[in-house]
């Protein structure tokens, strides 16, 4: 929504009708104290207000210049009205009520109306009464226009209750999306679990089991809840101490001593987290991921090496007496293939083959002079000779004896290997005493500086006692009582944050338990039915944790983003002044809040109003960006006097850092006028021509008596 | 992306519920359509809750998407 003109008649300063036309950047409406600025602003609140019942008519709105000319029974009117853009079409709203003055001077307001006109092409619709409300609300959301209007410096804090928090992320990321889906998954849970009990209940095999089990279920959910309940009030009560501690804190703020003390606070607790992530005791995985294990290798290796020698000997002597024989064997053999070389007569070939063919063919054996039939002993003779007589011929070349090695494998010369690489390791192992020793004394040399700075973050603390207790007037007692209340309210907030973890383990553990049996409860009877629904409910169960979580990060990303875009606005808003940031805080009662962090790391308690001032807009500014983004549908910044405290030269930076952010900002304020040598207020023509904004003078018509609303007129004029 | 698409991954991101159903956020990054699709029983279930149930908090709506993702459910974790 782009705004276009607003125009107000009658409304209490503003006599008959002014009319200012708004730039689609800045523009700059500069008025002096009484001149009309906070009059200009409250006219758009109240055409704004659309919450209620219309009408609202109201005298105190009329102007009393108007009503002092009216004639007896004279009538006009009080309007304020709005020409705007949306989706593409100019809209005008406008909000207006007659006045009359009776015969005795009596004003009666009448016909109170609320119109929408709509530009259609060249038709103009018109919406009135609660129809034009509904319109512009849709035009213009009221939860959006929250986020709009601003009076003063001291109300830009949009975090500046409980609630704040919770309504802006409803409003302004997609985390009520989630709703409609968590309420089905809760539901879906519901009857998921009750189709399974209703099914194990049938099943009369399983059913005492499943109902021991269900009743741990039921008793772990129950302890969970408790647990999770005494953690939301523990983390309310550290909360409520540390916001006591830090009232005080922001009283003392201008005590350098504390500034001090917090800076050497903030110090100590960061060189004691680096010097606890520095120490490495985890002994259990050293002694296998840095081989600390072979520690005591050295006469193990020794005596390894000794071994393999002695069995590397033994081998030897094994392999030399082995040879020994082997190489008898094949003297034999030698010898019996060169007896088979004819040195015996009558050998194998003795008679020759077509000899003792003859012979078996004719079954006779010449050589003794006897029968010698198929089958019988001289003829299976004959027939053994011959085939001994073929084979020998085969077999003519000289043949290797087959040796079959003593030692089939190289296992010796393995172990020799691995000896080998241990010898070359031995150098590194033989440190290892001395890598060991080394590291634990580190270890033991980092605890010592824990220690230390434990007992330095300890006294620093004391200290802050004593200066957080320390107010003038106080007499000893009552200094010692002061001290003795804060030195409680520490205790307590610590006592708290250490219940909150112990709370948080103890529900961590009760968790695992619940699954543990949530999973056995899904096993009991795998192939019944009630198994079935058990792991769908417990799927479903599964699924509903995940929307839950899923919700909670949709708030954080949010909230990341809102303070990135937040600390881009403040780095531009102070150009260079400022090098700290601004951290956006969730607390655990789902209120937040913003703080300044200085470059050091340290919360900044005591920001000058400036400072504080542009990180209430520069979160407007982000909160306005994320929503265009969003949404994707601008809106205009309207803020009456949100610089007050600023110097003139910051104002000026101020507004030309506005001026070129892409934005429709409108600033009703008192800047750029100074004091002539009269007293009057003068407009510093200088300094206003550096900005780059539509700008207005409203100025009071003199002469005027101040004590005489009816002298009262206010003038609208562009600079 | 569509603010269904982004739910979806939103949920599917949860580590606890990769595990348990093993699967890996990473492969449904193309979007809803293809989780609804998936071979995974509990990814196929969240994109049919995001997609059937539309934001609806109208109680015979929910009953309906709930008989249809424990139907769902118990068929295609059996198997």
């Amino acid at each position: 929504m782009i705004i276009k003109n607003i125009t107000i008649g009658n409304f209490r300063s503003y006599y008959k009708e002014s009319s200012i036309d708004i730039g689609n950047g800045l523009t700059l409406i500069i008025g002096s104290n009484g001149d009309g600025k906070t009059t200009l602003f409250e006219a758009v609140e109240w055409l704004f207000d659309t919450v209620g019942s219309l009408p609202k008519a109201d005298n105190k709105y009329i102007s009393k210049k108007r009503i002092s000319e009216l004639m007896d029974s004279e009538s006009d009117y009080v309007r304020v009205s709005m020409t705007y853009v949306n989706d593409g079409s100019e809209r005008l709203i406008q909000k207006s009520f007659k006045f009359t003055k009776s015969l005795d001077g009596e004003i009666s307001t009448s016909n109170f109306s609320y119109d929408l006109y709509i530009q259609q092409g060249v038709e103009k619709d018109v919406k009135s009464g609660e129809a034009a409300a509904r319109y512009f609300d849709r035009d213009f959301a009221p939860s959006i226009r929250k986020y709009c209007l601003f009076k003063g410096e001291q109300n830009l804090n949009i975090f500046n209750n409980d609630e704040a928090m919770s309504y802006l992320v409803e409003t302004f990321s997609q985390i009520r999306d989630f709703d409609p889906y968590l309420s089905f998954m809760e539901n879906a849970k519901a009857w998921a679990e009750k189709a399974t009990d209703n099914a194990i209940r049938a099943d009369r095999k399983n059913s005492s089991e499943a109902q021991r089990l269900r009743s741990l279920i039921t008793g772990e959910e129950r302890q969970i809840g408790e647990l999770e309940t005494e953690l939301q009030n523990k983390r309310n009560e550290a909360i409520n101490f540390q916001t006591l501690l830090e009232d005080l804190e922001k009283n003392k703020e201008a005590s350098s001593l504390l500034v001090d003390t917090n800076s050497r606070l903030v110090s100590l607790k960061t060189q004691k987290e680096q010097v606890q992530k520095e120490l490495n005791e985890n002994y259990t995985f050293r002694l296998l991921d840095d081989m600390w294990i072979l520690m005591g290798y050295e006469p193990i290796a020794e005596e390894y090496r000794d071994l393999v020698g002695r069995l590397d000997k033994e081998q030897r002597k094994q392999q030399s007496k082995y040879d020994q024989e082997v190489g008898a064997k094949k003297v034999i053999a030698q010898i019996n293939r060169d007896l088979s070389h004819g040195h015996v007569p009558l050998a194998i070939n003795i008679p020759d083959e077509n000899t003792m063919r003859e012979m078996l063919d004719e079954e006779f054996c010449k050589i003794c002079g006897r029968e010698a039939p198929k089958g019988s002993e001289p003829y299976l003779f004959m027939q053994k000779r011959l085939n001994e007589y073929l084979a020998s011929l085969e077999s003519e070349e000289e043949k290797e004896v087959e040796v079959e090695p003593l030692f089939k494998f190289a296992f010796i010369k393995e172990l020799y290997d691995r000896y080998s690489i241990l010898h070359n390791n031995m150098k590194f192992l033989n440190r290892l005493n001395g890598y060991i020793d080394t590291a634990i004394r580190e270890n033991l040399k980092k605890h010592d500086t824990i220690d230390s700075l434990s007992s330095n973050i300890e006294q620093a603390e004391e200290k802050k006692k004593q200066i957080l207790a320390q107010t003038d007037g106080l007499s000893e007692d009552e200094l010692v009582s002061a001290y003795n209340n804060i030195s409680e309210w520490w205790k307590a907030r610590s006592d708290a944050e250490r219940r909150s973890d112990f709370l948080d383990a103890q529900i961590k553990k009760h968790s695992d338990t619940l699954e543990d049996y949530r999973t056995q409860f899904s096993k009991i009877s795998e192939d019944s039915s009630a198994a079935m629904y058990s792991r769908t409910s417990q799927a479903i169960r599964r699924i509903l944790d995940s929307f839950v979580s899923a919700k909670k990060k949709n708030k954080r990303e949010f909230l990341d983003q809102l303070e990135e875009v937040t600390n881009d606005y403040l780095a531009l808003l102070n150009k260079g002044d400022f090098r700290g940031y601004a951290q956006i805080i969730e607390k655990p009662n789902s209120s937040a809040e913003i703080i300044l962090i200085d470059t050091d790391g340290s919360r900044i308690y005591n920001a000058n109003t400036a400072l504080k001032t542009t990180m209430y807009m520069s979160l407007l500014f982000a909160v306005a960006k994320l929503t265009t983004v969003k949404h994707e549908n601008d809106y205009p910044l309207i803020f009456d006097a949100p610089t007050s405290s600023f110097t003139a030269a910051k104002e000026s930076d101020f507004f030309g850092v506005i001026a070129g952010i892409n934005k429709q900002t409108i600033i009703v304020t008192k800047s750029f006028l100074v004091e002539d040598a009269k007293g009057n207020s003068t407009l510093d023509i200088k300094r206003l021509g550096e900005i780059d904004a539509k700008k207005y003078r409203i100025e009071k018509a003199r002469p005027f008596d101040e004590k005489d609303l009816s002298t009262i007129q206010t003038y609208v004029e562009p600079i | 992306m569509t603010q269904k698409d982004k739910m979806l991954q939103m949920v599917l991101d949860d580590p606890r519920l990769q595990e348990f159903y093993e699967y890996t956020r990473k492969d449904y990054d193309e979007g809803i359509y293809e989780a609804i699709n998936s071979d995974n029983a509990v990814v196929a279930s969240v994109a049919k809750i995001i997609i059937e149930l539309n934001g609806s908090d109208d109680p015979s709506e929910q009953k309906r998407v709930y008989q249809t993702i424990f139907k769902y459910l118990n068929d295609k974790l059996l198997a």
